[in-house]
Formats: structure tokens, sequence, C-alpha cells
């Protein structure tokens, strides 16, 4: 079973789907020139929209301002054109991809400093900025704009498949729809999705943030570009097209057509473009019926056209996953196999974390943590308790590189390390306490995102996924280890389920199994067994023993004291932002300091 | 010396309008986390059923109760429909953006449908009585304008931080959970806002347009420097909103006579762009800007 | 997923035969010769592309009336060489795209003999007619540099005809009256090829007569439904200048605009309109007092009827209500010209058409249409008269200038 088979959802019959649309197209290419130029739009927008979903769709940024990065693209072919008309047209293609491109590159940038919301709005403002530029720019023909070039014809031998512009436009929405499509069945988009929908896991996992960010949208413009190429042979390149009604059209086709697909983003801008073709009514209840439509799909039924598809399909077919009712622990209960030899640090002598001195405020407030001094060896399983309040997460979160201290030093394996990312590639993978995962992806997909670290090149290769050198045998990885994964944290049973739909035991085991799925050689967990039962919480006690047996380290924090006393080899024990105690966890126990914080005695 | 007269006087009087159009989009934000794209169009509500109100011989004053009505009881179909059932869907964060777009798009075209696309006549008001002060001309409503503006600004502090209204409207904004879990009706304390937001976005309509057009597609384009008032002053800050429109004013009109009247166009965005990457929690510090982890 | 792909399928396949279903592009209308006099078979098309939305919505607005006249007048009398006149009228809501749709639709049948427009969009439509080689007459922007592309006095595109008072001859007639009568002279202008043209009509006009304009400012064009934060400086800074003479080649909206906040200024200028200002009642209403004195011109055609035109003001006035502008009248001889062009060559063929529309002689409704190989606007400055507005009786009135 694959990646893809796994991701629930249904891969199409490329031959039929390709064979139909050839048909089509060449039907189309004989026809008339309005209905070209119809078709012509369609696969503009459609292109667009594409584009738009890979940014906002599959990694959740959210961007406004894709009519101006369409334009980006239009503009530079016309006043191309219009320079140097006697350089092919075509030569202008990677040129207005990577000039748009290279804009997307700088948006991203500045998406990394501010929120979503801020970054939405700065798109915005581009879209503003870059109709008021285009207007009052005499290369880009002012107020008026610029005619756009015509479509080189078909070669003479070719002139049976009939207008040329009809294939062109073929071939460009082709491209795009296959670059989303293939990114949408390589491990990237479990990658992405987690990027959107919970951050932090993500980060946990290793991904470069930031960096997958700025990829993404990059890549979007780089999209948005080409469709902007096409869209120059609509006739006509102008400011009116592009301004900020533009972009949020763009959005529009996207969540009407299935916010997300593949296909939705095609459907959406198909139905947007054709719709006042189809029906004839005056312009102002047109603008009416758009703005009414926007609002309805948002509100009244967010999963769009191809999720309607879906709805009706699965009330057709009444066709549901069967409820897996065998509790976890029923389940393989032996340790997991192919065990892989301790890669750890533990000769070494270096305590796998130790820090020294951590404070922490935030802002103004009062401190958090106060000078705490921690050591934790290597292939020992280190406890962290306290009462409610106390700081175990923020330490927690300050030592996994989430958060950085006020003042202090923490190293990993005797060194500094920077960032999550830095102690990722030191061997560091963390859960969190509230669950935090992507809710969408099921849980194979999850565990996917986990071996992040283990697939070089992703983000170049995720594009161009099935024919890129080596794919099979990243993915070949990608199931042995993630099933593997899901086996030892005993919630095999689930993985074709989306995470969000998994009991909240389930959801904590698979925050379990996406940090061993990365080969972990410190182990963080926060809260790991919150809300399991006693049988399901022997079986978390007896994996971590075994991890420990080969060597991993593990910090968790517990409220479970009677876990925490039965596995930890050491304790530490915080209060009010201070560590009170430390040691083997008998000696905690009598601890007359414990006793009080615990008991207010 | 005059000419720095002019630019105060025309940049104060036009920067309050803005001013008052963010201390609405603030108002709506401080609830809710929404920035409503629809709040111009509220304007442009009020404005053209004053004008439709007056043309048909009522009393002015009964046209402008008309026209602050109307903005208000768009202002509260408008939360209903876009905003209400879209805040705390996890599905789609942004549903807003699109909802309140699209509401103002539906508005926009409506308008144009019953007013269509000329502009109409509207009630002087005070606005054919000036003041000299020097060489500078000053209408009384622009003077108004002003006024309110700045009674508005200093007012909503105060009623913010002094009275239970303001602090429930404050905790909110702050923590909503925690306002619910403190007794906090959520919601009613939203639709309020909303309500106060249309009332503002009519008071800013009223008071502009003797001086400007009653037109159908006039509120995208207070809509737009209202927005761009309000985030350099701060997202969501109240006092913020006021400054941010009359700096906004200001450079407008700076740029309008030093550089040329096309300035105007790009002008405002070069600020707004300015402030965002050099003080992205706008002059007044407004909501948090940093992504949250 | 099957099911999908099969879907898919079946969708194309439909997809296809309706679009297999419209004509692609072929050959003019077939005509036969009898012995005798040419016959046409018809009907003979014509498309109209105007902006019947927009801030120049009334001049779609009147083309489609005054085509819808024409072509009803043509029929009655016997159509086009025997065969029946018809035309189709598209709003392209003042947008260069949807104008160009259009077009491509008009074009694509195969029968459309010529287009007429568009007001708004005729730089889009101008460049398409170059392209799709068909005839494009009326209203085409506001003329000048859409027709002159190289400038004033030079090669005019081949396919394309102006009827209405260009920017180049309206601009050319305000020159001369601001050279006879100004101190100093300040342009306002937009910043599309209809302002432009202005300008540079204005400036030769006003070179030839030794001046020159004191102050010119591209203005964009939207003080009527934004902020207008630029017009009170903008009058103080004509005002600190000295300027006597304003010309405002705005949307009369704006122009209102800018004659209100210079009245509450103080200031008082002579205040010029470009053709749009006296062509409805806009810029009036909304300037009220403010627009007393203000000068524009008209055709000298409308301004002193013939009983032609009598004739034709009154058929105007009783199908549609209202006494038809400059554009109406300027929409009614297109089509009349059109069908002269079409009679002297004996066919629909585009090529034919237009190679006779560059030797027409026509006495039309307004004024004389006269066209060459050189020559595509049909008015020059010596069709118009200066008018100027008397707010009393609110009537634009004749000067004799």
């Amino acid at each position: 079973m694959s990646v893809a088979a796994l991701a629930r959802r249904p891969a199409a019959r490329p031959a039929a789907v390709l064979a139909a649309a050839l048909i089509l197209v060449y039907l189309i290419a004989q026809s008339s020139g309005y209905n070209q130029h119809l078709f012509l739009l369609c696969a503009s927008f459609g292109a667009l929209a594409l584009s738009l979903n890979i940014a906002s769709g599959f990694a959740g940024l959210f961007s406004l301002g894709h009519g101006g990065l369409f334009a980006v693209g239009a503009y530079t072919t016309a006043v191309a054109a219009e320079k140097a008309p006697d350089v092919s047209i075509f030569v202008f293609l990677p040129a207005a991809i990577v000039l748009t491109a290279a804009v997307g590159f700088v948006l991203g940038v500045l998406s990394l400093r501010f929120s979503s919301l801020h970054f939405a709005i700065i798109t915005l403002v581009f879209a503003f900025v870059l109709t008021v530029i285009v207007q009052r720019w005499s290369l880009t023909g002012g107020a008026q704009g610029l005619l756009g070039p015509l479509a080189p014809g078909l070669p003479s031998w070719l002139s049976w498949a009939g207008d040329a512009l009809a294939w062109y436009a073929f071939a460009i929405v082709a491209v795009a729809t296959v670059v989303s499509y293939w990114l949408s069945r390589s491990p990237l988009h479990a990658v992405l999705a987690t990027v959107r929908d919970s951050e932090p896991a993500a980060r946990a996992a290793g991904v470069r943030v930031a960096r997958v960010k700025i990829q993404t949208f990059t890549l979007s413009a780089g999209l948005a570009g080409m469709a902007g190429w096409l869209f120059s042979f609509s006739g006509f390149v102008g400011p009116g097209q592009f301004d900020w009604s533009a972009s949020v059209n763009v959005l529009v086709m996207v969540v009407l057509g299935g916010i997300g697909t593949t296909i939705g983003p095609l459907l959406g801008a198909a139905f947007v473009e054709l719709f006042p073709s189809v029906v004839h009514i005056s312009a102002g209840w047109q603008q009416t019926l758009y703005g009414l439509l926007f609002i309805g799909v948002v509100v009244a039924f967010p999963p769009g056209f191809v999720g309607a598809g879906r709805w009706v399909r699965e009330l057709v077919s009444r066709r549901s996953q069967p409820e897996p009712d065998q509790e976890i622990s029923k389940l393989t209960d032996s340790p997991a196999p192919a065990a892989q030899p301790a890669n750890g640090h533990g000769p070494n002598g270096d305590a796998a974390i130790a820090c020294r001195g951590i404070d922490f405020r935030y802002g103004n407030g009062p401190r958090v943590l106060s000078g705490v001094d921690i050591t934790i060896r290597p292939s020992t399983i280190h406890g962290l308790i306290g009462p409610n309040g106390s700081g175990k997460t923020t330490l927690v979160n300050a030592l996994s590189g989430f958060l950085n201290p006020n003042a202090g030093t923490i190293t990993i394996s005797g060194a500094p390390v920077k960032g999550v990312a830095g102690r990722v590639e030191a061997g560091m993978r963390r859960t969190f306490q509230a669950v935090k995962v992507p809710s969408k992806l099921t849980c194979f997909e999850n565990c996917v995102v986990g071996l992040y670290t283990q697939i070089p090149l992703l983000f170049l290769r995720a594009p161009i996924w099935p024919i890129s050198p080596g794919h099979r045998a990243a993915e070949e990885l990608v199931e042995q280890r993630c099933h593997e994964a899901l086996e030892w944290a005993g919630i095999a049973a689930w993985a074709g389920r989306p995470a969000g739909s998994c009991p909240h035991a389930v959801q904590q085991l698979l925050q379990l199994a996406v940090a061993y799925v990365g080969e972990p050689e410190i182990l963080v967990l926060d809260e790991p067994i919150a809300g399991l039962t006693p049988t399901e919480i022997s079986l978390v006690a007896a994996r971590l023993r075994a991890l420990r047996a080969r060597g991993v380290t593990i910090l968790v924090i517990e409220h479970h004291i009677g876990f925490v006393f039965s596995i930890c080899d050491a304790v530490s024990v915080l209060s009010a932002g201070e560590l009170i105690a430390d040691g083997e966890p008998k000696q905690i126990q009598q601890d007359p300091t414990v006793r009080a914080v615990y008991l207010g005695a | 010396m005059t000419q720095l007269g002019e630019i105060l006087a025309s940049g104060l009087t036009t920067g309050a309008i803005y001013g008052i159009v963010a201390l609405g989009y603030a108002i709506g934000f401080s609830a809710t986390r929404v920035i409503n794209f629809a709040h111009g169009e509220l304007l442009m509500v009020a404005v053209m059923v004053t004008s439709a109100v007056a043309a048909s011989s009522a009393p002015v004053v009964v046209a402008i109760a008309a026209g602050l009505a109307a903005a208000v009881a768009v202002a509260a179909i408008q939360y209903l429909i876009t905003i209400r059932p879209v805040t705390g869907n996890p599905a789609f964060g942004f549903a807003w953006l699109v909802t309140t777009l699209g509401a103002a798009i539906v508005i926009e075209s409506i308008g144009g449908m019953i007013w269509g696309s000329q502009s109409h006549d509207f009630p002087s008001l005070l606005h054919s009585h000036n003041i000299h002060i020097g060489q500078v001309v000053v209408s009384w409503q622009q003077l108004l304008g002003l006024g309110v503006a700045l009674a508005l600004g200093v007012g909503l502090e105060l009623v913010r931080r002094r009275s239970r209204v303001g602090s429930v409207m404050s905790a909110v904004a702050f923590d909503p959970e925690m306002a619910t879990a403190v007794g906090v009706n959520r919601e009613r304390a939203a639709f309020g806002a909303f309500l106060a937001a249309g009332l503002l976005a009519g008071v800013a309509g009223i008071l502009v347009a003797p001086i400007a057009f009653a037109n159908a597609y006039m509120g995208i384009g207070y809509g737009i420097k209202g927005f761009i008032a309000m985030m350099i002053g701060g997202l969501g800050s109240l006092t913020g909103a006021i400054a941010g429109g009359l700096v906004l004013g200001l450079a407008e009109a700076a740029a309008a006579t030093w550089i040329g009247s096309g300035a105007v166009d790009w002008f405002p965005f070069v600020v707004l762009v300015a402030v965002l990457l050099v003080l992205p929690s706008g002059l007044f510090r407004g909501s948090a800007v940093e992504a949250p982890t | 997923m099957k099911r999908f792909a099969g879907v898919a399928v079946a969708c194309c396949v439909a997809l296809g035969v309706a679009a297999c279903g419209s004509s692609s592009s072929g050959s003019d209308s077939g005509s036969s010769s009898t012995g005798g006099a040419k016959k046409l078979s018809g009907p003979i098309k014509i498309g109209v592309i105007g902006g019947e939305t927009g801030a120049y919505a009334f001049v779609g607005q009147e083309q489609k009336k005054a085509v819808a006249l024409a072509v009803d007048d043509i029929n009655k009398a016997g159509g086009v060489l025997g065969a029946k006149l018809s035309f189709s009228a598209y709003d392209d809501g003042g947008d260069s795209n949807r104008a160009i749709s259009a077009f491509q639709k008009i074009a694509s049948d195969g029968k459309t003999v010529a287009l007429i427009g568009s007001g708004d969009a005729g730089q889009a439509t101008a460049g398409y007619a170059e392209r799709l080689k068909m005839p494009d007459l009326g209203i085409v922007d506001g003329g000048g540099p859409t027709i002159y592309p190289k400038g004033i006095g030079t090669e005019p595109l081949k396919w394309v005809f102006e009827f209405t008072p260009s920017n180049y001859s309206f601009g050319g007639k305000l020159a001369e009256y601001a050279a006879a009568n100004c101190k100093k002279t300040a342009l306002l202008h937009d910043t599309t090829t209809y302002g432009k043209g202005a300008e540079e009509a204005i400036k030769a006009g006003l070179q030839k007569a030794g001046k020159s304009l004191a102050i010119d400012d591209p203005i964009t064009e939207d003080w009527s439904s934004t902020t207008s934060a630029a017009v009170t400086p903008e009058v103080l800074k004509l005002k600190n200048a000295g300027i006597d003479c304003v010309i405002g080649w705005l949307t009369p909206a704006d122009d209102a605009r800018f004659e209100l906040t210079a009245q509450a200024n103080g200031y008082k200028p002579t205040f010029m309109g470009n053709d749009t200002t006296p062509a409805t009642p806009d810029y009036t209403k909304i300037a009220k007092k403010a627009a007393d004195g203000t000068v524009a011109a008209n055709l000298k055609g409308l301004l002193h009827p013939t009983d032609k035109y009598t004739q034709f003001a009154a058929a105007y006035k009783a199908r549609f209500g209202s006494d038809p502008s400059v554009f109406a009248v300027q929409s009614y001889d297109t089509v009349a010209t059109l069908v002269d062009a079409i009679k002297r060559a004996g066919s629909t063929d585009r090529d034919k058409v237009r190679d006779a529309l560059e030797s027409t002689n026509l006495q039309g409704v307004g004024d004389q249409i006269e066209f060459t190989d050189q020559v595509h606007e049909s008015v020059t400055p010596e069709d118009l008269e200066i008018i100027k507005y008397d707010y009393a009786s609110n009537t634009w009135k004749p000067t004799g200038q």
C-alpha cells in the first residue's frame, strides 16, 4: 500500500482523464474563436486557482495577492511582446515564471515576521500597490493597459490539430494540474498540512517551517506567473483586471471548487468564468450573485463542489470505513521488531540534556522559571513533575527549543544547539501536552511528517514526485517505517483514519508514534498518558522502557505520579518556577519539601 | 507658511473622517478579531439613504436619522449573515475574509442598481459656511468632522477605561475564552460592537458627504483609507484609529501638495508599508502581530 | 475514481459537441448580382459594443438607442441593396476584456460586417479591429491617439473610423478659445488616451498661437467616488499660480467637484469642459451655480439644426423620451455612413467596405462626414462651436465663436 492509497484520497485514472481532456481540447481547437477565448480564460484562471490552492489550501498561507502575481506574469509577457516583438513569446514564459516567483519569494520572506492575518493583509496591500504601479507606469500602458500578444500558430504539420491557442491553454493548465496532483501525492503534502494545521508539530518533526513556507509561496507564485503568461493571450492586459477583487475572485474559485483538492480549483475557475456566458443577467445582478456566492460557499458549504460530490457519493454508496473497535491493548503487545541499534551517546559521558540557570518570563510578567538546573543522563528516563503552573511545560519548551530563556544555558549532548531544527538534527523529538495532531491527516500521514528529515530535497522533488529519482525508495521507507511506528504505538488499526476522528487515546499514542518514527535519541514527552486507561498506560511504560534499553534518553512530564515513579530513573520537581528537588524516585518520594508542595502540609 | 496651513487644514479634516472610519473597524475587530471589509459600504449606505430621503423633501434631521438607522440595520444583517456563522470556524480560519468581502460586493452592487453610478445631491449641512484662519479657508462642516473625530477618540477611550461596557469589551478583546468563562456574553458583545461600528461608519459618511459626493461606489475608497488608517494606528486600538487617520490625512495632503495630486493614490500605501515593516503593531501598539506559537 | 473518469469523459464529449455547434469563422454573406443593380442577401449584421454601466455609461446607452433607431429607419426605407439590416449589442461595462470577448464573439460568426464602439474600451476594440481585420466605427474611445497612434497628423489605423468630436478636434477647439481669451491656462486631464490625446491637441493648438500651458496635471479620475484628498491642494495650486482658465478634461462629476471646491475657496477661473461635460446633466446638476459660465463646445450642426436634424431629433424623442445627445447623433450617422459604404462597395466583404469607407463624403444628421485614407475622424475643430453654460436658464448657449 502506498502513501497515496492510505491517504484515503482515491487516485484518478490518469489515462482516462487525459484521453477525455485531449478530446475536449481537440474539439475546442476546431471550434469558434469565442469558444477558444472562453477556454483560454478557464485555463488561465484554472491554473491560477491551482497555484493559490497550493499556497492556501495545502500550506494554509492565505493570500489575497494572487491577482497581483497573475498581473506580474501577464504584464511581463505583454510588455515583452510589445518591446521585443520578434522574439518568440515562448522565451518569455520562463521569464514570467521566474519573475513572478521572485516576487512571491519576497512576499514569502515577509510572511515569516507576521501572523497569518497580517500576511493576508500584506498580500492584499501588495495587490493594491501593484495596481497603482501599473496604472501609472507608461511601460505597462498606464491606466489604459496593453494589448496582449498574438498566440503563435502551430507548425504546418500540426495544422490538423486546429487552433494553437487552445493547445497552449491546455498545456499550461495541464502542467499546473500535474504539479498540483503530484505534490498532493508526495510526502510533502502531509508536511504542508502539518505546517498549516499544527505548526509546532511540524517544527517538532524537524520541518524548517519558515523555509517550507517561503518555498511553497514561491512555487505558487511561479505557477501564477505561468497562468499570467497564458492570460496575456486573451487580448488585453489592463490594471482593472488584477485589482483586489481579482484576488478575491481566485480565492472564491478555490473555495467554491473545493479547497485543498486538485480538481476543485479547476471546477471553481470554470464555473466562475463560464457563469456570465451561460447566465445572461445585468452586470449589477451578476456582481450581487458573485458576492452572495462568496458568502454562501463559505458559510453554507466550505468543502465546495468536490466536497459536495464526495458527500453525494458517500450517501449513494453508503460506504464508510469500518470502525475498529478493538482496544489498543489487544494489538501487538511485544516490542517493535527490527530494533534499531542504539546510536546514543551513552559512552560519551555527556549529559543528554543539561541546562543551567534557566530564567524565563513572559514580557514584563512574573518569572515563570528561575534559575533551573537540570541534568538528564543519557539512556535514562527522567521525570519532571510539579503542581499546575509550576512551569514544567515552559521548561520543556525551552529545552526543546520552542522558547528562548531569558538567561541560562542549554546543551544537548554536551553542545549548545540552536533552535528546534538544531535539536531535531541532534536526535531530539517531542510530543505536546494539548494534543496537536493535524486532524485532517490520517494517522499514517501524520507519521510521514516524522520522517521529514529522512527524505532529502523533499520540496524540490515533490512537484515531480512520480518521476523524481529515488521516489520509490522514499515511499518504501515511509511505508515501512510508518507502519512500524503505528504498530509500535499499538494503533495500526487506525492508520487510514483521519486523526481528528480518532479517539483521544489514539491521538495521544499517535504523537508518540510520530516521535518514534524519527528514530530519536532523545525523546521529550509532555503528558503522554493523559486520558489513557491503565492497560494502555502500562503498555506505554513498556514501550518507553524498551526504548531506554536501546539507548534512547527520555524526558517525561507527567501528573500521574505512579507512572513517573515506576519508570523513571531520575525525577526533577518544579514548583513556582524553581527546582525544589532532584534525584531518584525513592528520594523524591520522601522529600519533605515535595510533600509540602503537593499535599500542602 | 500658508502652504503648511493649507496642508494642516485639509490633512486634519480629511484625516478626521478616515479616523472615524478606522474607529469603526477597530471596534469591530477588537470584539471579534474580524476586519469587516464591508465597513466602507456601510458608510455608503448611510450617505445614500440620507441623500434619497432628503431628496424627498423630508427635513434634514429625519434624513440623517434615516441614513444612520439604515447603516446600523445593514450592519446588523451583515453581522448575522457573514460574520457570526464563521467566527470560530476551525476549518477555514479566514472565512470572514471571504464573507465580508462578499458582503462588500453585494452591498455595493445592490447600491449601484438602486442609485446608479452617478453622484447624487446631498444636503450641504454646514459646508456652505466657511471660516478663514489666516489665508486658509475651512468650512464648518470640515471642522465639525475634526471635532467629532477627536471627541470620539478621547470619549471612547474613556469609556473603555472607566465604564463597565468598556471593561467588558476590553476583556473580550484581550482573551475571548476567559471573558466567556467569567460570564461575558461574547455573542452580545460582538453584536453590539458591530452595531456601534455601523453607526460610526454612518457618522463618518454624514460628515464627509457634503464635502464629497453621494455616490453608490464611494464605499470602497473610504473603506481602504480607513483600513490603512487603522493599520497605521495599530490593529484594534481605538485611539490609534483616530491618530492613524489624522496621520494618513496629513501625509496625503503633504504628498498632494509637495509631490503632486497623483501621489494621493500611492502615498498612503507607502506609509502603510513603511509602518508595517518598521512598526508592525502600528503607532499605538495594537493587537498581537507576531506569529503565535 | 472510475466513476470520476466516466463523468469526465461524458462532460468532455458533451461540451465538445456544444462547442462544435458554433460555427467557425467563414466569409461574408452571400451576394448575388442579377444583371442590373447589385442585390445583397441579408440579414446584414452589425455588432455594437458599448458600456452601459460605468463612469461613461450614458455614451454606451445613447449609442445603442441611436443604432436601433437608425437600423429601423434604414430597413423601413428598403434596407441595404435589398437586404435587411440587423444589429447585436453587447455591454462591456467599460471593461476592455469584456469588450474583446464580445468582439471575438462578433467577429467569429463570419457574417458581421463591422463593429460600432466602444466608447470606454475603444483602445482595445481599435487594436483588435486591426488584428481581426474588421471595420470599427463610431464612438471609439475619444478618437485622437486611438485612431492616430503616432500623433496628430500622422497615419491613422487602417480599420478604425471615429465619429465623435474627438479629443484632438475638441481639444483643438478649446485651445483656440484659450489662446484668444486667456492669460494663463491650466489643463487637468485623465491618464487614459482620452486625456492624453486632449493634452496633445491642446498643447499643439496653443503652440500654434505662440502660447503654452502654464500648468499641465494628470489626474487619476476618481474624485467623485473616492476620498478626493487631492482636490483642494490642486485647486489651491492653480489659484496660487494665478491661473485664469482651467480646462478640466475629466468626468463630469470630477469636473463638478473641482468647480465646487474652487468656489469654496473663493477661486473663480474660467472653467472649460470636454465633450462629455455638456452632453449630460451630471455636471450642471452637481456643480449648480459654480457651473455658471463654463465653456465647452458642440457640433455646429446640433446648435444650428438643419431640417434633417430636427426630424431625427423628433423621432428620437418620440421613441426614447429624451433629446438626443451628440453621441446619439454621431451613432446614428455612423450607421448611415456604414450603409453608404456598403452600397458603394456593392458587397459586405470587410476589405471592400473598408476601402469604400475611406472615400466617404456624406451629409449626416449632425455634420458633413468626410473620410480619406489619411483622415479617419469625421469631426474637425471647424465643425465645432464654443458654448457657454448659463445657470439662470440652465442651458448651454452658443457663442458664435
